[in-house]
């Protein structure tokens, strides 16, 4: 197929192809997906005074182990931390 | 655990039925529950619209409304959108000027705009501007989107 001027390409105006699926709700994100044993995570930015103030820590470390099932046991409970631990359970 | 609450709807001209926790969002509800994860999560505060969807005729953020407050009522969401067959006019417009990229507002969009039609039929520009105030875009900017609905309204928009 060629076009008026001659080129196939410059010029046209093609739809784009993840159009449709986008414009109908269809197209898959990556939030979109739910997966068996989906670990959710959310940043909790480690902030001034985490390290003294001892009873939030403690519950965010009970929740990343029933999470998680790994047990943090020093501060801050980075990403990479928890990361780590999930890799050396494994 | 909080009780749940059975909740009966209809979603797209659907019966639905669904459990929700009291605290779920609408917003949750129709992605979590429902697996309708057209609607998007954008701000989760009202702010850029990415969840739009009509409720009994009237456009709400999903994400301010609770998922018990949808009892007997009609819910559309962009799934509802398009018809049986190939595409509404908005969205066939919308790929026509190019009026998305990434593509998560545009669900937003394509509702707001819905409601707009609805309600106004034939809208001036200053019209549609303002029925899409409440729907950001990151990417493509409003200009495209604003031919396009125009456009798909019939009030004649160049395509640039």
């Amino acid at each position: 197929m060629t076009t008026t001027n001659g080129f196939r390409v410059i010029g046209t105006r093609p739809i784009r192809h993840d159009g449709i699926d986008k414009v109908t709700g269809r197209a898959v994100y990556g939030a979109d997906v739910q997966m068996a044993g989906l670990l959710h995570g959310r940043a909790l930015r480690r902030g001034v005074g985490e390290v003294p103030i001892v009873p939030p820590p403690a519950a965010l470390a009970n929740a990343i182990y029933r999470a998680a099932g790994v047990r943090m046991d020093e501060l801050p409970m980075s990403p990479g931390r928890v990361t780590a631990k999930l890799l050396a359970k494994k | 655990v909080p009780k749940k609450i059975h909740v009966r709807a209809t979603v797209n001209g659907r019966p639905a039925d669904f459990l929700c926790e009291p605290r779920q969002s609408l917003l949750e509800v129709l992605r979590d529950e429902l697996r309708l994860t057209g609607s998007k999560e954008g701000c989760n505060n009202g702010n850029c619209g990415a969840c739009n969807v009509i409720l009994d005729g009237r456009l709400v953020n999903s994400c301010l409304v609770l998922g018990a407050e949808v009892q007997g009522k009609s819910v559309t969401t962009i799934e509802g959108v398009a018809p049986a067959q190939g595409l509404h006019p908005l969205q066939q417009k919308f790929l026509e000027h190019a009026a998305l990229q990434c593509g998560i507002c545009t669900p937003g969009f394509i509702v707001a705009a819905k409601a707009l039609l609805e309600a106004h039929p034939r809208p001036g520009e200053g019209q549609v501007r303002h029925w899409l105030a409440g729907n950001l875009c990151r990417c493509t900017g409003y200009d495209k989107i604003i031919r396009a609905v125009l456009d798909a309204a019939g009030m004649g928009a160049e395509r640039t």
